[in-house]
């Protein structure tokens, strides 16, 4: 028997408390910690796992700790010998949530995963999917940088053209999304990764399937705690974008490259540049101080007379760091959780708000929770889950090419932001192209807003009916009721603007609920035990909206004016549109384990789902698995490093509903704006008619996904390391694809239809180390990957996608992964007039004008045939990463604990389409430094752009592989310091711990990637857009600080 | 007794669900839309047709975005205009249309794939009426010969715009069900035999004035006969249509006393209308979003934003300095060998604010009809004020386009509510001018050298009506117009052909047919070499520009040669030459 402290104080009611730790297999445990809470006085268990402890008083509290076990605090009170049972933490968690049941980790066949919910809590963020990024071996996600944007998720990578996204299950009910969650409700999430696991969701679990459970009470056990925290996030790594006098310098360039004379509306047409004073009054450019037209008198703002004066911003205006700011996020969280034997509950409030990275851009949550448990008897249990949230957006929510950010590619830095009275300068300008300010984008857009109400929840009955058999039915709802409006103002700066103004009203919601009854019937048999489970469940969704426009609000355009009635009824529009969808299943599953070892499970689910014409609407979809735990072996028993050894192997068939509930349906539309014609002339109204709409297919089945998974799970040293590995090969058939038609068959939309097969074969690996010492320091390091290749296996698909300002740039084709990136290749520059003469006929150059063509990019004749064309394309990157891996680091050492998380994602390309805005000769705008500095010239051949050429066209006019990049990144994406206080103080205010944290997020990246941001998985374009950068709003870098205080 | 309790429970929830299922359960059709069989009565298959009509407005492709809107109409000036002397792009710097302003268009060009889609999206929509007229329970003959041919004259005229920007396209019509079809030939045939039958069988006239009569369909015919040099058959025709051809309301065919009431949203089907042989009827403030305005055009207003200025953006489709050397006069007739000996003056690289005086010499005064111009008016809105009004002179020149444009008199009542970019103002598809000149130029092939000459005399005495020229405030002419008929005999037919295509080119300007006639005529090589010699001159951005043999036609768009390989990687659509 060691002591650590004796306690020595001569305390009152001193006595002597014995007894013994053991684990939940009744082992006893050796050198298990015992202390008595808010003193230092402790000891550990000797060999035969007793121990024997002082203490001062009946309400002394003693803590039970162990590695790898759950801590354990235990009120004396009267008793003076305690036996207490420790559970396996791992153990703990263990208690994994299936489809419609729970299982034992230790029982699983299929490939389930957990994210540690407190580690992923770590990552601040509006949205749960946010978080998962690098904390689940084959999970993938990512953010999207708008405030209170909606996460990304992909299970298993991309192996679908619809949709891959994952079937989320709150509390039992199906959802479209955990946006409006506060993650902080967030009792567990688990993922079904593989066919074997998620087969009971049949229809809708291709893509695997989000399990979240929100907390519960404990019975006797109340504890409130409030956390929170505050931050401030900032953009730091913008383009980089010319000048002022670079652009000078890079026009007068492009016009010798071109054999012009040089001439700019702003610059002048000397020998050089000249950046002028003034770059707009009224309608003139390139003004010089004096000149009688800047007057400030002369300033009018106002459609009548309007007058605008400009002075040129002779340093350059830096556009994205105008557009950005410094954007404070903070989340407060406040929850009570408790109950009696009788009855249990868990409530909580919570607050979250964001600003935007891009200024008057906000984001603000209030949700509220009450889950609660009652018992009837002994053997009936009624229950509810309840959440609702009221979440508002600000500002504008634009991505892509009419965003704010792309716009800041498209001003010139000699732009201000403001003109000489204040009000907003732009492109108004003369040759300043026709990008708007992106600043001023968001300040008339800071009203707008969208706000919803989601409310979400559960009730349940269970009644044990006779031992062992359960009655489960679960009535959920999802509603979502959402409110917008956007006002579209006057912009009288841009080039391309004016004094028109629009205001929008949408309002709508979705409905979807989910009505399922299971009975579940257990039983042991000697060394035999049986799980059975059948169930039936209906889902229906609806989705109803309504919305309507009025103009002419000028000049009175502020906010008090924001009814639909006073705007100007000519020109007004309306409409309204109502979808609905239903799914009705049964399904039923058996799990069988023999002696504990050999495990068996099989499930069976059959849906019919209203997407599919009557004929096809229904998709059986089984499964089957066995594990082997092989370190309960008696053969085993005296290895006894290996704490515990599992093989598994699953195989199951999921299906794909995820296409328009409309696919089936053909139909025409009566659309003012596309069907009615003005036969009668009459200059304004037309007579309706009617045209094609969309074309339905009646034979579109569901898309199957099967999936072989082999597992392995390893633990050794008392479970201190741990391997986890799944091995898949994930094959799905009758790809639900929307083919892009011959464009001869006309205009409509076309419907998904089955074409062929893609194969996702891929490992998942996790490895922990966790260190043995409880007392001082604690370390532990964890490693999780995904890896997946992907391949299109079927013959003949073939088809392209992702459409940029050149023709689609994805290609997906049998024997290539889906949407791999496909264009010409660039092979150097023509360095002279004869190399022009010698080579293939290129698109869009002129063989004959050979000095227009030298110094333009060569492009590859693939095929040798002397002209370069069509067929000369090549595949020039994929999208898919060779894998990605995220790297967990937790120290702790007394009271402080320090957790270090790192991302690496390699071996994927981008498609950067910002470039064909700033780095090649096209609108007007602005331009990369890259253009400046390192065009072709004779003296730099080996450039990375072509000669500078203002009557260049053609350098960007195909998509071809200066476009592609490596998009392989590594990432510091979290590093948090916190320190615990559990005594003192903290104990006087009636608390039992405080702990505060700092911490640092994206703190650096390590990447070749010449955009701003190589984390886009998501860019609003769906799967089959995945890896093409259009300009977002990048990740930023991000400090906060923030305590958890427990009760 | 346990039991039966556990057992009813059990009963009463399983079945709870299951009788929610009935069979209807799982079936939830799309509300606020029309199955083919609900369209088959009367009422339907005339919706479908004027479906097929709203095709004429455009920008039907792309579900009702503006993208491509300009080439997505009848307004022609993508490829017909600015590919020629008559047009630039003009605004400023790049885009996709530099690449087809230069020749150097690739097939990624995103504006073909836009035409073609619009072209077959017509298409589809004429085949539909065709293909469900049939199935229409209670038609007349009468009825079912006016659908069918209406819905054939559209689909030729559909097919007739794909033609010339394509060349060998293939044929869908209402039969067809594998739309991966080779483009192996000219459609000439098939639109002859769709546009005759319009002609065999559509009334002259109807209750609404938007529809394609017989006459319309004849003139239609006579264009496809003179594309293919069918000049005999094309001078039948055209004799026909001018002695006994009205326009759909009934007027008996004839130029408008005033040249510009072509273009004038009041005149347009108006009672004295007695010149629309089809118009792209456009509307605003329909509650169609403004798509059923002039969307084609809706970038070819005056740069500036400003409301005392018509659209108020964005400065394309600037007129060549060529074009406007054109209507330069000699004893009122026009220089047909050397144009460009002699310039227009204008206003480059002068501020509005700087005084300056507009040209003197004698013009032909179609020219202010068709060009706007510094210090003449410019419709109803006044002077134009040159710079002020151009995106950007030194790229593009300082002249504005101006047939398109509305009134000041129109702001508000007919332009958009949501944008002044968009008004009533059709555009003319065919205009009886058009067919006094196919006229003339038929007469002229076939040698009757005499007739054309009266032909075009036809034309320029309207155009030479002092009535219609542009006017000061005070009532005098904006400028020096000297416009002559030509007295003296035609003897000699090159002459004549020369004097037949000038007079097309000054009266149909800026329409977006010239590329097409040049095309057509088989010298656009030489003619726009000549002419990018001389523009190039005045504007840099056409420097190292070339017209090459292949580009008489436009490359068929990559994404519908990818679109259509068959499943073996056969390709189905050929690529035209040179490309």
């Amino acid at each position: 028997m060691i002591l650590l402290h004796l306690s020595l104080g001569a305390a009152l009611a001193q006595r002597t408390v014995t007894g013994t730790v053991s684990d939940d297999q009744g082992e006893l445990l050796i050198g298990a910690s015992v202390q008595v809470k808010g003193t230092t006085t402790g000891t550990l268990t000797d060999v035969d796992g007793r121990f024997s402890i002082q203490v001062p008083e009946e309400n002394t509290v003693l803590i039970f700790s162990y590695v790898g076990f759950e801590r354990m605090e235990i009120v004396v009170g009267n008793q003076s010998h305690i036996e207490v049972i420790l559970q396996s933490a791992s153990q703990l968690q263990e208690i994994i949530v299936v489809g419609y049941g729970t299982q034992k980790k230790a029982d699983l066949t299929g490939s389930v995963a957990s994210v540690d919910v407190p580690s992923m809590l770590t990552r601040p963020a509006a949205d749960l999917t946010q978080m998962f990024q690098g904390r689940v071996a084959g999970v993938v996600s990512s953010g999207s940088n708008q405030p209170g944007g909606n996460g990304y998720v992909r299970i298993r990578g991309i192996s679908s053209f619809g949709s891959n996204e994952p079937l989320v299950i709150i509390d039992g009910v199906q959802t479209n999304g955990t946006n409006s969650l506060n993650p902080n409700d967030i009792e567990s999430v688990n993922f079904l990764k593989d066919a074997s696991s998620a087969a009971i969701y049949g229809a809708r679990g291709a893509g695997g399937v989000i399990i979240i459970t929100t907390k519960k009470g404990v019975p006797n056990k109340t504890r409130i705690t409030y956390d929170g925290y505050y931050g401030v996030s900032k953009v730091i790594r913008y383009p980089d974008m010319v000048n002022t006098a670079e652009l000078g310098q890079l026009l007068w360039k492009q016009a010798a490259g071109a054999g012009i004379a040089p001439s700019s509306p702003q610059y002048g047409k000397g020998a050089s540049p000249v950046i002028p004073d003034y770059i707009l009054a009224g309608s003139s450019g390139g003004l010089l101080e004096g000149n009688p037209a800047v007057d400030p008198s002369k300033y009018v703002y106002d459609q009548n007379g309007f007058y605008q004066i400009v002075r040129a911003n002779k340093e350059g205006t830096d556009w994205f760091k105008e557009l950005t700011q410094t954007a404070p996020a903070q989340s407060h969280n406040l929850s009570a959780s408790g109950g009696s034997d009788r009855a249990i509950y868990n409530l909580s409030l919570g607050y979250y708000s964001e600003d935007g990275l891009q200024k008057y851009t906000f984001y603000d949550r209030y949700s509220a929770r009450a889950n609660s448990e009652f018992k009837l008897g002994k053997r009936i249990r009624f229950g509810e889950t309840l959440f609702g949230s009221f979440r508002k957006r600000k500002g504008s929510a634009d991505n892509g090419e009419g965003a704010p950010w792309s716009h800041a590619y498209r001003m010139q830095a000699i732009v201000p932001v403001y003109d000489i009275m204040g009000n907003f300068a732009g492109s108004k300008a003369p040759g300043t192209g026709n990008g708007a300010n992106p600043v001023a984008i968001l300040y008339r857009e800071r009203n707008n807003t969208e706000k919803d109400i989601r409310i979400l929840g559960s009730v349940y009955a269970e009644a044990d009916l006779i031992t062992g058999l359960l009655f489960r039915s679960n009535y959920g709802i999802d509603f979502n009721n959402n409110f917008s409006k956007a006002f579209r103002d006057v912009n009288p700066e841009h080039s391309e603007g004016n004094f028109q103004t629009t205001y929008s009203l949408q309002s709508g919601y979705q409905f979807r609920s989910t009505f399922t009854n299971t009975l579940n019937y257990a039983k042991q048999i000697g060394n035999h035990s049986f799980n059975v489970l059948a169930g039936t469940e209906i889902v229906e969704y609806k989705n109803e909206q309504l919305g309507g426009n009025r103009s002419g609000y000028y000049p009175f355009t502020d906010e008090s004016f924001w009814v639909l009635d006073r705007g100007n009824p000519v020109g007004q529009g309306n409409f309204s549109s109502l979808g609905e969808e239903a799914l009705f299943s049964v399904f039923g599953r058996i799990d069988y384990a023999f002696a504990g070892k050999y495990l068996l499970n099989a499930t069976l689910r059959r849906d019919g789902s209203s997407k599919f014409a009557p004929d096809v609407r229904y998709g059986n979809f089984p499964s089957i698995s066995a594990g082997w735990k092989i370190s309960q072996e008696n053969f085993m028993q005296d290895i006894r490093f290996i704490s515990s050894l599992k093989l598994r192997a699953g195989y199951g068939v999921v299906g794909n509903d995820q296409i328009d509930g409309n696919n089936q349906f053909s139909f025409y539309r009566s659309d003012p704006a596309r069907s009615f014609y003005d036969i009668t002339g009459t200059n304004t109204s037309t007579v309706s008619g009617y045209d094609l709409d969309r074309k339905g297919n009646l034979n579109s089945k569901w898309e199957e996904t099967s999936t072989l998974n082999l597992g392995l799970d390893l633990a050794l040293f008392d479970h201190r390391f741990e391997m986890n590995l799944d091995l898949y090969n994930k094959k799905t058939s009758d790809l639900l694809v929307q083919i892009p038609r011959p464009g001869a068959e006309g205009d409509f939309t076309a419907p998904f239809v089955n074409v062929g097969n893609s194969q996702n074969k891929g490992i998942d690996l996790m490895l922990t180390y966790r260190s043995k010492a409880a007392a001082k320091w604690y370390y532990a390091a964890s490693v999780n990957m995904t890896a997946y290749k992907n391949k299109v296996v079927s013959s003949g698909v073939d088809f392209f996608t992702n459409t940029t300002r050149n023709s689609p740039v994805s290609r997906t084709l049998t024997g290539q992964a889906i949407g791999m990136f496909y264009g010409y290749e660039t092979n150097g520059f023509f360095n002279s007039g004869e190399e022009v003469a010698a080579a293939p006929t290129q698109p869009g150059i002129n063989k004959n004008s050979p000095q227009q063509a030298v110094g333009r990019w060569k492009l590859k004749d693939q095929d040798g045939n002397g002209a370069v064309n069509a067929n000369d394309r090549t595949f020039l990157g994929s999208p898919h990463p060779k894998f990605q891996a995220g790297f967990n680091v937790d120290v702790a050492y007394k009271n402080f604990d320090l957790n270090v998380f790192t991302f690496w994602n390699y071996g994927n390309q981008i498609y950067n389409n910002t470039k064909w805005w700033t780095d090649m000769n096209g609108f007007t705008g602005n331009r990369s430094r890259r253009m400046l500095y390192d065009s072709w010239t004779p003296e730099n051949m080996n450039a990375s752009l072509p000669k500078l050429d203002a009557n260049d066209n053609v350098s960007n006019s195909v998509p071809h592989s200066y476009f592609v990049e490596s998009g392989s990144y590594f990432r510091a994406k979290t590093v948090q310091l916190g320190y615990t206080l559990n005594e003192g103080f903290i104990n006087r205010v009636g608390a039992s711990s405080l702990r505060i944290y700092l911490q640092g997020q994206n703190l650096f990246t390590i990447t070749e990637y010449s955009g701003p941001d190589p984390d886009l998985l998501d860019v609003g374009r769906g799967d089959i857009g995945l890896g093409v950068d259009h300009g977002r709003v990048p990740n930023p870098r991000q400090f906060l600080a923030g305590i958890n205080l427990v009760f | 007794m346990k039991n039966h309790k556990i057992y009813f429970l059990l009963a009463v929830s399983m079945l709870f669900t299951n009788a929610c299922v009935d069979k209807d359960f799982l079936d939830r059709p799309p509300v606020g839309v029309f199955s083919e069989d609900a369209l088959k009565t009367k009422a339907g298959i005339n919706g479908i047709l004027i479906g097929a009509y709203a095709g004429l407005n455009g920008s039907m492709y792309g579900n009702g975005s503006s993208a491509g809107a300009d080439v997505n109409t009848f307004s022609n000036w993508v490829f017909g205009s600015l590919t020629s002397d008559d047009g630039q792009k003009g605004a400023d710097v790049g885009g996709s249309r530099s690449n087809i302003e230069r020749y150097e268009l690739t097939a990624d060009n995103s504006k073909l794939n836009d035409r073609w889609a619009f072209c077959y999206d017509g298409v589809a929509r004429c085949n539909d009426v065709i293909r469900l007229t049939p199935s229409v329970e209670g038609l007349s003959d009468t009825e079912i010969k006016n659908l069918l041919g209406q819905a054939r004259t559209l689909r030729g005229l559909f097919y007739f715009h794909a033609t010339v920007i394509f060349g060998r396209l293939p044929w869908i019509d209402e039969k067809t069900t594998d739309y991966y079809q080779k483009n192996e030939r000219l459609l000439w045939p098939e639109m002859e035999a769709d546009l005759k039958f319009g002609f065999d069988n559509l009334p002259e006239t109807f209750a609404e004035l938007g529809r394609v009569n017989k006459w319309a369909a004849g003139v239609m015919l006579a264009k496809v006969y003179m594309y293919q040099k069918k000049f005999t058959e094309a001078k039948a025709l055209l004799d026909m249509i001018i002695s006994s051809g009205k326009t759909t309301k009934g007027i008996k065919y004839a130029l408008m006393a005033k040249y510009h009431d072509n273009f004038k949203i009041e005149t347009q089907g108006s009672n004295t209308d007695s010149e629309s042989v089809l118009d792209a009827q456009y509307s605003v403030n329909d509650n169609g979003r403004g798509f059923n305005g002039g969307l084609g055009e809706n970038l070819n207003f005056p740069h500036g934003g400003l409301p005392t200025q018509p659209g108020g953006c964005c400065g394309y489709h600037q007129p060549s300095q060529d074009l406007v050397n054109a209507y330069q006069t000699k004893d009122g007739l026009p220089y047909l060998d050397n144009h460009n000996a002699q310039e227009v003056k204008n206003d480059q690289g002068i501020e509005s604010s700087a005084p300056f005086t507009p040209h003197t010499g004698p013009l032909d005064p179609r020219l202010d009809w068709t060009v706007g111009r510094r210090g003449i008016p410019y419709l109803d809105w006044g002077p134009h004020p040159g710079k002020a009004w151009i995106r950007d002179q030194a790229y593009a020149g300082p002249f504005s386009p101006k047939k398109n444009v509305y009134y000041k008199a129109n702001e508000g009542t007919l332009t958009e509510g949501t944008s002044r970019q968009l008004s009533a103002n059709n555009t003319r598809i065919i205009r009886f001018a058009d067919v006094i000149l196919l006229a003339a130029e038929a007469e002229v092939e076939l040698g009757n050298l005499e007739k054309g000459r009266e032909y075009v005399n036809q034309i320029r005495r309207r155009a030479a009506n002092p009535d219609g020229f542009v006017k000061n405030p005070d009532g005098t002419p904006a400028a020096n117009y000297v416009i002559a008929e030509y007295t003296a005999p035609w003897t000699d037919k090159a002459m004549a052909l020369k004097a037949v295509r000038f007079e097309r080119r000054l009266e149909l300007g800026m329409e977006g047919q010239r590329f097409f006639d040049l095309v057509r005529w088989g010298i656009a090589k030489e003619t726009l070499n000549a002419y990018l010699a001389y523009e190039v001159t005045k504007r840099a951005n056409l420097k190292g520009a070339a017209f090459k043999d292949h580009n008489i036609l436009f490359p068929v768009p990559q994404r519908q040669i990818d679109a259509t390989k068959l499943p073996d990687g056969t390709v189905t659509l050929t690529q035209n030459p040179g490309y």
